[in-house]
């Protein structure tokens, strides 16, 4: 009798304690990606300027929008690339280094950035970079002088009238092409 | 040569068709086709750019089935096209192919009742792609709307992509370099695809072949996919 009754004692704590690994073993394992994630999506906006860094650094559009020759799209630099230069650069001015700061920053508790959306097409359009920048379309043609600004500013407005105003001026074999709907549109 | 500056055709070979429906799901991952359910589909409401026909021949014990995968047959003289009242279909002057242009459509449905082969789909709905279906959406091609017409378009994404990286490279598209969604499916290299004005491509050696014909050819729309007879092969 007594040994049936601490048989079964012996059962349900065993039962009990396995639960409660379980549980705490999963509350664990919740916790912590959940954590991470939190971290990762705080995006940030940091300060830019494109008038230092194309003038003042004389460093190439495609240095940064690297895949404009090779790809649809131009692409924006990831803060690792922004790190080559500024994990050694030292600056003067004291506003200046306040916004390095900031980029030290969020590069080194990797946070997300979030830039602006400024040049944005209908998702029923298509657009290809490379196909423009191998013709010798200047960045200047479409986005105005990105030079002369700090964060982009939406000059120009790329209607389709936009578009196909240029491709009109094209040598006239090209023409039937790029004005050809399924060009654009997809 | 044609008047087009390529004449994309795409070749079926009946004899090396099993029916498997590969391409039909590739086609439909590739092109952002909703999945519309038995429902839909039971109401003629399905949605599939590319079908596989089945026929049964003979009678039991000695039956075979045939197949036939269907598309749209981007005919030379379409009947869908004249019926647009907007142009939101034309004939491409540089591919040679029936083009749909989505955000020009209005939805009247004229070009579908106009088609001999049935190889347009109307969205009666706005599509769904519930989780995580969503996550394998085609950028390259759109998402259409409810009240827009559809259909194959030979892929025309992977077209407008090889001659992007032809003409970065300074050369003209190879053969074989374009091959849509369902010729990369397909286990038995069933569906080949090409430009007929290459007459050393693939398809312009193929489209000599004595088994070729085109379906429904005495409505003289001058398909551009031409399918070469299946034999004795497709016994079951
Ligand atoms: C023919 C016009 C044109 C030219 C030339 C052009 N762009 Fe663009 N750019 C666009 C359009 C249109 C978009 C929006 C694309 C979209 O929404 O898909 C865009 C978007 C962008 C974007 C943000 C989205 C992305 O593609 O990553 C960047 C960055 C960019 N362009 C940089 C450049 C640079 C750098 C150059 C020169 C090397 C350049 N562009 C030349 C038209 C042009
Ligand atoms: C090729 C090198 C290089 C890269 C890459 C680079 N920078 Fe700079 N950056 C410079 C130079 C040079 C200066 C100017 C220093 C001075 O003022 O003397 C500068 C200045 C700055 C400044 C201070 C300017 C001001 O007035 O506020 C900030 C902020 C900055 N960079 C952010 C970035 C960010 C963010 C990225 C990545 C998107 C980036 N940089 C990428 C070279 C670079
Ligand atoms: C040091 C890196 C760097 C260089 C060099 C650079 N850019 Fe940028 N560019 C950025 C960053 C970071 C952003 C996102 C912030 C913003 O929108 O300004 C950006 C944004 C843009 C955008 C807007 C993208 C959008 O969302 O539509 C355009 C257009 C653009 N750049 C064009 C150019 C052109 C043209 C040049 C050369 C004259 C150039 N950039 C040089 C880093 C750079
Ligand atoms: C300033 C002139 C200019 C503007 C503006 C312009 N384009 Fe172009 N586009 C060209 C040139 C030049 C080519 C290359 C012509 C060639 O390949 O022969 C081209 C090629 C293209 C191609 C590739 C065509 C192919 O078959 O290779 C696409 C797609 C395209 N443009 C879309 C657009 C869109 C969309 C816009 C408007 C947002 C636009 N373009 C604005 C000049 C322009
Ligand atoms: C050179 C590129 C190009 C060509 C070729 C082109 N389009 Fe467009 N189209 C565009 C762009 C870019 C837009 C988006 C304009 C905007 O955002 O305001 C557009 C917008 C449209 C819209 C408006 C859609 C809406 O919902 O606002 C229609 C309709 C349209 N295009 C039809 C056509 C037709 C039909 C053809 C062929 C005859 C054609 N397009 C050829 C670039 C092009």
């Amino acid at each position: 009798m007594s040994e049936t009754r601490d048989r079964r004692l012996l059962l349900w704590s065993g039962a009990v304690l396995t639960i409660v690994v379980i549980i705490t073993g999963l509350a664990l394992v919740q916790i912590e990606p959940e954590d991470e994630t939190k971290i990762n999506q705080t995006a940030v906006t940091l300060p830019f300027s494109h008038e230092v860094h194309t003038q003042k650094a004389e460093i190439d559009c495609l240095f940064c929008h690297s895949s404009a020759l090779r790809a649809p799209q131009a692409t924006l630099p990831s803060l690792n690339k922004c790190m080559i230069c500024h994990s050694s650069i030292t600056v003067e001015d004291d506003n200046a280094r306040q916004n390095i700061e900031q980029l030290k920053q969020a590069y080194e508790n990797g946070w997300r950035v979030q830039w602006p959306d400024v040049y944005r097409q209908p998702d029923f359009v298509y657009f290809s970079h490379r196909a423009h920048v191998n013709n010798g379309v200047s960045c200047q043609k479409c986005h105005g002088d990105v030079q002369n600004m700090t964060l982009v500013e939406k000059v120009v407005d790329m209607d389709m009238g936009f578009c196909l105003d240029c491709h009109q001026e094209q040598p006239e074999a090209d023409i039937p092409r790029l004005i050809d709907c399924a060009t654009c549109h997809k | 040569m044609s008047k087009y500056e390529h004449h994309w055709t795409m070749i079926v070979d009946l004899d090396k068709c099993t029916g498997c429906q590969a391409c039909v799901i590739a086609c439909q991952a590739e092109n952002n086709i909703p999945v519309v359910g038995e429902d839909e589909i039971r109401k003629g409401r399905g949605m599939q750019w590319l079908r596989i026909e089945r026929y049964w021949e003979g009678e039991y014990p000695n039956i075979r089935a045939r197949f036939i995968p269907l598309m749209c047959q981007q005919c030379e003289n379409a009947p869908c096209e004249p019926v647009c009242p907007v142009f939101a279909t034309y004939h491409s002057e540089v591919d040679g192919i029936n083009v749909q242009v989505y955000n020009r459509c209005i939805g009247t449905r004229y070009c579908a009742n106009n088609c001999p082969y049935i190889a347009r789909m109307f969205n009666w709905f706005d599509p769904q792609f519930p989780e995580p279906l969503n996550e394998q959406l085609n950028p390259d091609v759109t998402v259409r709307q409810r009240g827009i017409m559809e259909k194959c378009t030979f892929c025309i994404q992977r077209i407008r992509r090889a001659r992007e990286t032809a003409e970065a490279e300074g050369r003209s598209i190879r053969d074989g370099e374009v091959q849509p969604a369902c010729g990369q499916a397909c286990p038995t290299n069933a569906i080949i695809f090409g430009d007929l004005n290459d007459p050393n491509s693939q398809v312009s050696r193929l489209a000599a072949n004595r088994r070729g014909f085109r379906l429904l050819e005495e409505l003289g729309t001058e398909p551009a996919v031409i399918y070469l007879k299946g034999g004795e092969s497709n016994v079951i």
